[in-house]
């Protein structure tokens, strides 16, 4: 009898832990397809010697992960740790003549002539785009912290700004990402709200650099100025007011989200508490350069001396609306640039806030449509704990919904995943430029989402008959090594141990037919090496790698 | 996942069946059965979009106006008749600017309309702004997720995978949202893919699985797209006898859509975009930079129309998102402004004049003293010339929060 029950309970603990292995197998499988760019060979081994936890653990504390191989493949980058104002200093603004060549040349360009050469080509702020992409792309396939850089891209994303808007804005962009994104996206919700909204880039991209009080007259900056006297030309002095872009955008996207309660009155007051937000831009250096050595006067006003350097965010109290504001309900009375802080606080720490953002990571990291409850979980923790985002991620990949709900969701790599896991799981080299052009093909260039919305997360957004024909496209080119600036594949030894490490939850993704298709397919080539890329072609763009 | 295919077969059947039960009209019971949906007759709508700001008083002259050469200064053009390149006479005290001479012919024969301060209600002056608005469809509401366009597509229930088609990498905005629309930069891209062909026909077998059904309907599109491309080649198609289309990777796209356009593919909205446009330096007058981009786009609309010809109805619609200041800048060209000049031509379209009312370029009549006035909302031209084109119900919304009144500048095609 004894014997018997021994024998029974050590079964039961046997088979409880080969549920428990295949649940970490499991488990361990979705956060490599969720919480990094995607599996290469070998990583699922990997984090299950170190352990599932344990692996989170290191994800969640980047800085304790070594990263030296990423490190030094950045180093090539000379643009990345430079302030705005030394980028602005280094790509001035083109004289007329200067502008006038380049219209010419891309008037030319459009004519569909090629572009000059390089070498004639001159250095461009283009360049600032180029080593941003450049250093993305490396960071996303080659950094440990994979964790980090998917948040990188979530949080840029979510306080998305344009690369194009204007000059200034792309010179802004690498302090933008280094400085305001970078330091947070593990941080305090709060922390972020505040660095993303005195910026520049954000300042300059929705327009609050020039959100000032009600028929401000920027020449009340200069008091020497005789009043009243018309500019030349005839036209009339440009007067500035409210401009809602930045205050509209910043609760329906950034915080509380869309429909949540606020009316167009909050929004007014909101612009209001962010009047006088703005940018030291190096035109409006030359503007007072000019306006100082034509003033009368000896005595050059404060308000013009003390500018802070170019590029720099800069509170212009002058064009700051001091009336009291009535915001969701609460009055704001503080004044000055307090105004605009305790919008950030209030709306950081706003219920609506906890809801909206949490949702928005469950559905970057589980599926299209996360679950209530799986979002009230993750909300509550974001309350609790003043909005800590580790925590939130945390509570998000320890909760058993995670698995449950993250398994059974048809996820669809966006363009970016894609690129970047297809080069993670076939071990390409990124040697250079190149794959910004796939990128570009597939509809989702780096830093150059228009909108403020930043990319769609939804598989709809991404899976369209146009873009599954790129994509199939670009698999067999990165398997061909038509792809510039990547290195040749190397076709695995054994392809099925290959496809099972690196197509997300490995076969059992697949549908019977999905599976017996591939077999087939496998069975039309042969094992040599040229055959054997074919192969991974196959693979990378099947059905089954589309998915996450 | 079923319930995610389910809601896709939905909106297309369901949408059908809505249209039934709102209008029980034989026609719209007729459009949702036959199959393909679209038919090669059907009129088609092509939008172009001038990235940048198209000068509109560089495009057609008040040279009649008393404040005209003051303001304009070095950019001003002759009345019509006079210098080496001379303007054409549109009448009314307007004259077309002697690079658009490709356009005059249509516009003699009504069939073209030039539409004055027409523009936006935002008063933004920024370019990204304002296209945003404008290819969505909301002026001063940025999050609006879908394109203007690709509301008029589900309004029409074109269906195939060519249904919406746009010369560009990715959808550009106007179109975004869609569900049956293909953008490439290059469709000869579709063709030549030859290659691989085991690859491509095991990866077909695989998306068409099936059991993943939403997968499968697109996967399904994509390959119908693939085989329809090759099987009707339209790029193979002759240019007719004449027809000559500028030189340039621009006006190739431009050839490419003529060659979609007489095609059987089923295209019934198209959208093409050109860049160059916003001349703050150097913009010259009859000849010159905005000279020469004026050249290409009328030579290839023209080449367009004669292109496309009698094959099927094609309406062009030509959009800017500002216009520029009246006024020549200090560097030889024009800033950021409000009303802009666009264009209407072809089918359907009640042509031969300027729509819109001028106001005289007398500075009380401009907008903060310095640009043309918006007098017609850029909604108003766009849902009119879609409207007619694309046969639209008159519930149909594709400008939410907005209600368009017709300026009568269509006729029956």
């Amino acid at each position: 009898m004894m014997r018997t029950a021994r024998f029974v309970a050590v079964l039961v603990l046997i088979w409880a832990a080969s549920v428990q292995a295949a649940d970490e197998r499991a488990r361990a499988a979705l956060l490599l397809s969720r919480a990094t760019y995607g599996a290469r060979p070998g990583d699922l081994d990997a984090v299950l010697r170190l352990g599932v936890d344990r692996w989170l653990a290191a994800q969640l504390h980047p800085e304790r992960i070594d990263d030296r191989v990423l490190e030094s493949k950045l180093e090539r980058f000379t643009l990345l740790d430079r302030s705005t104002s030394e980028l602005m200093a280094a790509y001035p603004r083109p004289s007329a003549e200067e502008r006038l060549a380049l219209q010419k040349q891309r008037e030319s360009m459009a004519e569909g002539n090629a572009p000059p050469r390089r070498r004639d080509r001159g250095e461009g702020p283009g360049r600032v785009l180029m080593e941003l992409s450049q250093a993305k792309l490396l960071r996303a396939v080659y950094s440990e912290r994979q964790l980090q850089e998917v948040m990188t891209d979530f949080w840029f994303n979510h306080f998305n700004v344009y690369a194009r808007k204007n000059r200034n804005t792309l010179l802004a962009l690498p302090s933008y990402e280094r400085d305001a994104i970078r330091p947070h996206v593990l941080g305090k919700f709060e922390d972020l709200l505040l660095a993303t909204a005195q910026h520049p880039a954000m300042l300059l991209y929705l327009d609050n650099w020039a959100n000032t009080k009600e028929g401000f007259d920027p020449r009340a900056m200069f008091k020497g100025r005789r009043a009243g006297r018309q500019p030349r030309g005839g036209q009339e002095p440009r007067r500035f007011g409210i401009n809602e872009n930045y205050a509209r955008e910043l609760m329906e996207l950034h915080t509380l989200g869309v429909n949540s309660g606020y009316t167009q009155d909050d929004v007014v007051a909101v612009a209001r508490a962010f009047t006088g937000w703005s940018v030291v831009a190096p035109r409006l250096v030359e503007v007072r350069a000019r306006m100082v050595s034509r003033l009368r006067t000896r005595r050059i006003p404060k308000s013009v001396t003390a500018l802070p350097e170019e590029g720099k965010f800069y509170f212009n109290a002058v064009a700051h609306d001091e009336d009291p504001k009535v915001i969701l309900g609460a009055r704001l009375e503080a004044g000055g640039l307090e105004d605009g802080r305790q919008v950030v606080h209030m709306l950081a720490t706003h219920p609506a806030t906890a809801r909206f953002i949490s949702s928005k990571i469950a559905q970057r990291f589980v599926s299209d449509s996360p679950s209530d409850d799986l979002v009230g979980e993750m909300t509550r923790t974001f309350q609790s704990s003043g909005g800590d985002i580790r925590e939130v991620l945390s509570a998000l990949f320890r909760s058993e919904r995670f698995l449950l709900e993250g398994r059974r969701a048809d996820k669809v790599r966006t363009p970016l995943e894609l690129v970047v896991g297809s080069v993670r799981a076939s071990s390409a080299a990124v040697e250079g430029p190149g794959l910004e052009r796939a990128l570009f093909d597939l509809g989702m260039p780096l830093y150059l989402c228009q909108p403020p919305t930043g990319y769609d997360e939804e598989a709809s957004t991404w899976l369209t008959a146009g873009s599954v024909l790129t994509r199939i496209r670009f698999a067999g080119e990165l398997a061909a090594g038509r792809i510039r600036g990547v290195g040749t594949l190397v076709a695995p030894g054994d392809i099925d141990q290959w496809m099972a490490a690196v197509v997300p939850s490995g076969k059992e993704a697949m549908t019977a037919d999905e599976a017996k298709v591939l077999e087939e397919a496998m069975g039309d080539f042969t094992t040599s090496a040229s055959d054997g890329t074919k192969r991974m072609a196959l693979v990378l763009a099947s059905p089954a790698f589309q998915r996450q | 996942m079923g319930a995610q295919l389910d809601r896709r077969k939905f909106l297309r059947v369901g949408g059908t069946t809505l249209a039934l039960i709102g209008s029980g009209s034989l026609a719209t019971f007729a459009r949702a059965f036959s199959v393909p949906s679209t038919s090669k007759r059907d009129p088609a709508l092509v939008v172009l979009f001038q990235r940048g700001a198209a000068d509109g008083l560089h495009m057609i002259v008040p040279y009649r106006d008393r404040y005209y050469r003051g303001l304009r200064g070095a950019l001003a053009l002759d009345e019509p008749g006079r210098g080496e390149r001379p303007t054409l006479d549109l009448g009314d005290g307007f004259a077309l600017h002697p690079s658009l001479s490709p356009l005059f012919p249509l516009y003699s024969d009504g069939r073209l309309a030039f539409v004055l301060n027409v523009g936006s209600p935002d008063p933004t002056r920024s370019h990204f702004d304002a296209q945003d608005y404008m290819e969505s469809g909301t002026p001063g509401r940025k999050a609006t997720r879908d394109g203007w366009l690709s509301r008029a597509l589900t309004a029409v229930e074109a269906r195939g995978p060519f249904a919406a088609v746009a010369l560009s990498a990715s959808m550009p905005r106007s179109l975004a949202g869609a569900e049956t629309a293909i953008a490439m930069e290059d469709f000869s891209r579709l063709g030549r893919s030859r290659r691989n062909n085991s690859l491509e026909g095991r990866l077909e077998e695989m998306y068409r699985t099936k059991e993943r059904p939403e997968l499968a309907a697109m996967g399904e599109e994509a390959f119908e797209a693939l085989h329809m491309f090759r099987e009707l080649d339209p790029l193979s198609q002759k240019v007719p006898e004449g027809v000559r289309y500028p030189m340039g990777r621009r006006s190739e796209q431009f050839r490419q859509l003529g060659a979609l356009l007489k095609s059987e593919l089923g295209v019934r909205v198209a959208f093409i975009s050109t860049d160059g446009w916003d001349t703050h330096f150097g913009q010259g007058a009859a000849t010159g930079q905005m000279a020469n981009l004026l050249g290409r786009h009328a030579s290839a609309i023209a080449a367009l129309v004669e292109d496309v010809g009698t094959s099927r109805p094609v309406t062009l619609l030509s959009v800017t998102e500002f216009g520029r200041t009246v006024k020549i800048n200090g560097a030889g060209g024009t800033d950021h402004g409000h009303g802009a000049v666009m264009m209407a031509a072809g089918a359907g379209v009640h042509g031969g004049r300027i729509v819109g009312d001028w106001l005289g370029l007398e500075r009380k009549h401009l907008y903060q003293g310095r640009d043309l006035p918006v007098t017609i909302d850029f909604r108003d031209l766009f849902s009119e010339i879609a409207a007619r084109t694309l046969a639209l119900d008159e519930e149909v919304t594709l400008f939410p929060g907005y209600q368009a009144s017709p300026m009568g500048i269509t006729q029956a095609i």
